[in-house]
Order: structure tokens, then sequence, then C-alpha cells
């Protein structure tokens, strides 16, 4: 969830919250001073109807819809105001109204009195509904002031750290090009983004290091190993030497050549890691494809092999034209090498797709095959497929493999 | 001949010129680029072996400077960098060859010797050997004054065979020169012993004699009976 939506979601759940208890306590106070207002209005008539009794006015004259005075025996509770809501019917409405009633036993001169008075509540209610109303609406406007305010404000305030985000995702470690953060006046970010700008500068220069290290050691291991295979070349041309020594040599002079071998691989890999080979332009990958069956096509035959071809799809894809060259002759000379006598290679072109099959044992099948020096077979350097998947995977080629039927399928997809 | 080798590995130098002292070959020796242009200054040489990371400054500017001074000397590049961009800026300088460390004697010598045909002859060049006769220019073979036709790998092995006279040649060294960077898709190497024979009978039946040795456990020497 985006830190955007989560801190919206907290601050509309907070509000919510605050905004129910404060709505429940206004209508509480408010309920209360209404009722109060309304007993008050009753005591008041009621005043006015004891002193009108006071001064002889008939009680018929006084009894309307909303006063009931009568004449009481009853002499308990004298002076005691008794407050009710009850239901009343309304002739005009035809219907039950809620109304308040104040009961009260009054002694007059000599005689009792049961004054009950009524006050309609329908008003007030009224009243109330219509205070919360635009109240409810205040308080949603605010909510939504306040989520929006929210967004718009965390995207500003953000705005530096989405930056930096982007700056990071742009950065190739290894490239010249040295990683620039925008300042901000956020105090925080600006530390983030020293102290990353600190942490990238020692991966920087660690890399660096690490590349010119490994460089150097490739190149000064061929000068040694030239020496070595040289002298090997020296002693083999010598008549003096019986057939052990002979043999011995020859192991130095296969062993010294397949060094060099193994060095070179790994410094190709290297190199496309640190993305040596960024120079890219469009490339017709089935002519290469072709002019590479071509190149092989002598070294399938002298391995016992044959292959058959279906190249009729054209396809262009923006690549480093060394290094098409190079994965397509390693995918060939891996169908070569891990195959069986007598086996056969096929290579078709579909819509944006290569596929190199093979015949080869199941056993074959690994999951860690694409990695370093992982070899099922003797002679091979085992440095082939790691060659393949690094330039798949720095030029968002889609490798797949798949044993089918006694064929290995490696599939390319662009 | 003369050749200038430029190498600043002491060793490496000395190994190269003792094997080209022994092909009758009259060899000078320095380690820095200053030292190679004062000598290309002075003299004359047929063909220039040319390291490119020297101590004082890279082999191409040696090549910078033979263009300057306008003279035509064939230059084999030797680096132990396998760089492409080497190769191709070497090769834009003038070079006419490239090598990249750890090489074959053989191979240099068979590159060398090309090279100097090449920059001799210009153009039309016989290899004489007994009774055998080479055009490099059509990649025509003559036994006895009679073609033999020969594929192109088997012109190349016997070219190679030649230029390497009287020397042990290991069946890598062939498979190497025959196929490059493609050797290690062999399993095994006895497929060259198929083309040896298939050479060796196309001369033989020409009316040649078999100057091919088979040095049992290493590989073949090409020789003078």
């Amino acid at each position: 969830m985006k830190l955007l939506v989560k801190t919206s979601l907290y601050y509309a759940i907070a509000s919510l919250l605050f905004f129910a208890i404060a709505g429940f306590i206004i209508l509480f106070n408010f309920n209360t001073v209404v009722d109060n207002d309304i007993n008050e209005f009753l005591i008041n008539r009621e005043e006015i109807a004891t002193t009108q009794i006071v001064n002889d006015i008939p009680i018929e004259a006084l009894n309307n819809y909303e006063q009931i005075i009568t004449i009481t025996k009853n002499r308990d509770e004298t002076d005691n105001l008794k407050f009710k809501d009850t239901i009343v019917y309304d002739i005009i409405d035809d219907e039950f109204h809620v109304y308040r009633k104040l009961n009260v036993i009054r002694k007059i001169g000599t005689a009792y009195y049961d004054i009950t008075l009524f006050k309609s509540l329908i008003e007030s209610n009224l009243l109330i509904k219509q205070i919360l109303k635009p109240m409810l609406f205040v308080f949603l406007g605010l909510l939504a002031f306040l989520i929006l305010g929210n967004l718009f404000i965390s995207r500003g305030l953000w705005k530096p750290f989405k930056e930096t985000l982007i700056t990071l995702k742009n950065y190739e470690l290894g490239s010249a090009r040295s990683i620039a953060f925008s300042k901000t006046n956020t105090q925080e970010f600006n530390q983030l983004n020293s102290m990353l700008n600190t942490m990238i500068k020692k991966i920087h220069y660690d890399y660096l290091n690490l590349k010119e290290f490994t460089e150097n050691a490739a190149h000064e291991i061929q000068t040694p190993l030239s020496i070595i295979r040289n002298k090997c070349e020296i002693l083999l041309q010598s008549e003096k030497l019986d057939n052990v020594e002979l043999k011995h040599t020859k192991s130095i002079y296969y062993n010294c050549l397949r060094l060099s071998k193994i060095n070179h691989g790994l410094t190709l890999l290297a190199k496309i890691e640190s993305g040596a080979f960024e120079h890219s332009e469009k490339i017709n990958i089935t002519k290469v494809l072709k002019s590479q069956i071509k190149h092989y096509s002598e070294v399938i035959e002298l391995n016992g092999l044959s292959i058959k071809t279906d190249l009729k799809q054209q396809i262009h894809v923006h690549i480093n034209p060394d290094l098409i060259e190079i994965l397509i002759s390693n995918l060939i000379r891996n169908a070569i090498k891990h195959n069986i006598s007598n086996g056969t290679i096929h290579i078709n072109t579909t819509k944006n797709r290569i596929r190199f099959s093979n015949n080869g044992d199941a056993s074959q099948i690994e999951i860690n095959q694409f990695k370093r020096f992982n070899k099922s077979n003797k002679n091979s350097l085992g440095l082939g497929l790691s060659i393949i998947s690094k330039i798949c995977l720095a030029n968002t080629i889609q490798l797949k493999h798949n044993y089918d039927n006694g064929f290995h399928n490696f599939d390319l997809n662009f | 001949m003369k050749i200038l080798i430029v190498e600043d590995e002491q060793e490496l130098q000395e190994d190269i010129m003792a094997f080209f002292k022994a092909e009758k070959v009259v060899c000078e020796a320095v380690s820095k680029a200053s030292m190679a242009k004062e000598k290309v200054y002075m003299h004359n040489y047929d063909a220039i072996i040319l390291d490119i990371g020297l101590p004082d400054s890279s082999g191409l500017e040696v090549l910078e400077y033979l263009k300057e001074i306008n003279k035509d000397i064939g230059v084999i590049i030797l680096s132990a960098r396998g760089a492409i961009d080497d190769k191709i800026s070497g090769l834009n300088l003038g070079a006419d060859d490239y090598l990249s460390k750890p090489f074959d004697f053989n191979e240099l010598n068979a590159r060398i010797k090309s090279i100097v045909r090449r920059k001799h002859f210009h153009g039309s060049n016989t290899i004489n050997f007994e009774d055998i006769e080479i055009n490099t220019d059509s990649h025509e073979v003559y036994v006895n004054n009679q073609i033999i036709i020969l594929t192109q790998k088997e012109y190349q092995l016997l070219l190679f065979l030649i230029s390497n006279e009287n020397r042990v040649i290991t069946k890598e060294s062939i498979v190497e020169h025959l196929w490059g960077d493609d050797t290690d898709m062999f399993d095994s190497f006895d497929f060259i012993y198929s083309h040896i024979k298939n050479l060796r009978k196309k001369i033989i039946t020409a009316g040649g004699k078999d100057y091919l040795n088979t040095i049992y456990g290493v590989g073949y020497k090409f020789q003078r009976n």
C-alpha cells in the first residue's frame, strides 16, 4: 500500500471517530438545552394559569387543548411538578404527536386544582434535525478537506523522496556518470540523500577497485601464461625428451591453454556485467544467425552432428552487435558441445523468438546450469551458459530452457 | 629477413628472439616505445612484433610514429588484453595483424612470414618447398608442376606446416590456427588426423614426396628428408 493512501486512511479513520464522539456530545448538549427550554415554558404557562385561577377566571374558560384544569380531591403531592413525555391525538393532522406534559396539583384558596399542560415537541425535534443536518455537512466537508489536504501536502512533502528513488533507479553502477540528488529544504531528505551519496561513492569506489583488479589480474595473467606456453613449445621441440617427459610437457601445455580460455571467459563476463557493450544499433538477428551457422557448419560436421534450420522469419532487435554475436555463437556452441553422437541441432525463428534445440541427456538438466563452472561435460569450461544468461539479462531478452522428448530447447524471446 | 621485437617482458622477449634466431631471422629487441621509435627511424626492418602494453607508453604510439615517418613496415600487434578495441584501433593505425597473448610461436611465425611475403612481393608471390609450389595469391598448389585441388582447410594447413618447417607442431597448434577461438568445440583433436591424411595422400598421388612426420603423442613435423 502506498504511503499516501496509508496516511489518508489513518486520517480518515481518526477523523470519523472524533466526529462521531463530538456529534454525540453536541447532540446530547443540545437535547438538554431544548428540554430545559420546554420545561421552563411549561412552568411559565402553569404560573399564568395559576394566576388566572387566583383572579377568579372560571376554569372552563381556561381549558383548551393544551391546558386541562380540573378540581380534584386528591391532596397528595401538592406542588409537585411532574413532567412526562406523552402521545396525544391531533384532530387536525389526524395523527399522534409527541407532547411534553406537565402535571401539578395546586391549592388555590381552599380548592385543589389539578393542572395539566401540554407542549408539542414537534418543533424542537425539527429544530434539532435542522441544526444537526448542516453540522453533518460541515463535518463531512471537513473530513474531505482533511484527506485532500493531506494528499496534496504529502505529495509535495514526499516529492524529494520520490525524486531520490527515481535517481537511484536510473543509476547504473560503474557508469562514468556520477549520481546527483536534487536539493530539498527538508532536513531528513537531505540527510538521506547525503547518506546515500556517501554510500554510493564508497560502493562505486570499491567496484572500480575490484574491476580494475579483475582487469589487471586478467591482463597480467596473460603474460606469464604466454611464457609458460612458449616454454612448453620449446620443450616440445627438444629431441632429448623421452615419451613420459613429453606427455607431462603436453599436459602443462594443454592446461595452460585451458587456463587462458577460462581467463578469457571470465574477463568477458566481467565486461558484460560492467556494461562495456553499451553501444547498440538495429540488427537483423536472423542474418547474424545465418552467418554464425555458416561459421560453425564445418565444426558441426566434424563433430558428427547434423543441423536443420528454419530461418524464414526475420527478427530485428536493438542490441550491441558484438554481444548478439557472442550470444548466438555461444548458443550454437552449447548445442554442439552437449549433444549426443550422431545427434541433431534444430534452429528456427518465429515471431520474435529463436529456438535452439539439440539432442541431449535428461541427466544434464540441473537447476544451476546457468551458474558459472557448472559443467556436465569434462571438456567444457562451464562458462558458456553463464555468458548466455548474463547477456540475456543485460539486454532484457527472455531466456527459457526446457527438456522435451530427448531435446534441450533454449528459447530466446526478444 | 630482419625483424624488431618490441616487448617489455624480458623472458618473453628472449624466447621470441631465440625462436626467430633459430629460424635464421635477424632479430633486434627493445622493451620501450621510445627505443622502438629510435630503432625504426635508424634502421629498416621487414617486420615488427609490437606489444601494446609498454612501460613508457602504448605500442599504438609506435604505430602512429611509423605512419608519421612514412615507413611501410609490416607490424603484428601482441596484446595481453585480448580487447576488441585494441585490435580495431591497432588495425586502423596500420597494423597488419593481431595476436592476443598467450600466443603460439608457430602461429606467430606463420603470420610474420605471411606479412613479410605480402610486403616484399606485392601480391605476386610463390612459396617453394622442394617439389611443392604454393601461389599465395591465387591459393593454388602445384606438386611437380601439376596442380592439386585442396580444400580451404587443407590449404591453410599446408601453408602453416611449410611456414614452420622442421618444427614440431602440436595438434592444438593446428586446430587453433585453423579454427581460432573454436578450438574448445572439439572433444578430441583426432579429426586433424583425417585432414593430415588427406593432404598427404593428395601430395603423394601427385608424385610428391612425403615430408610429414608424425611425432607420436605430440603432433607433426614437416621436414625435408
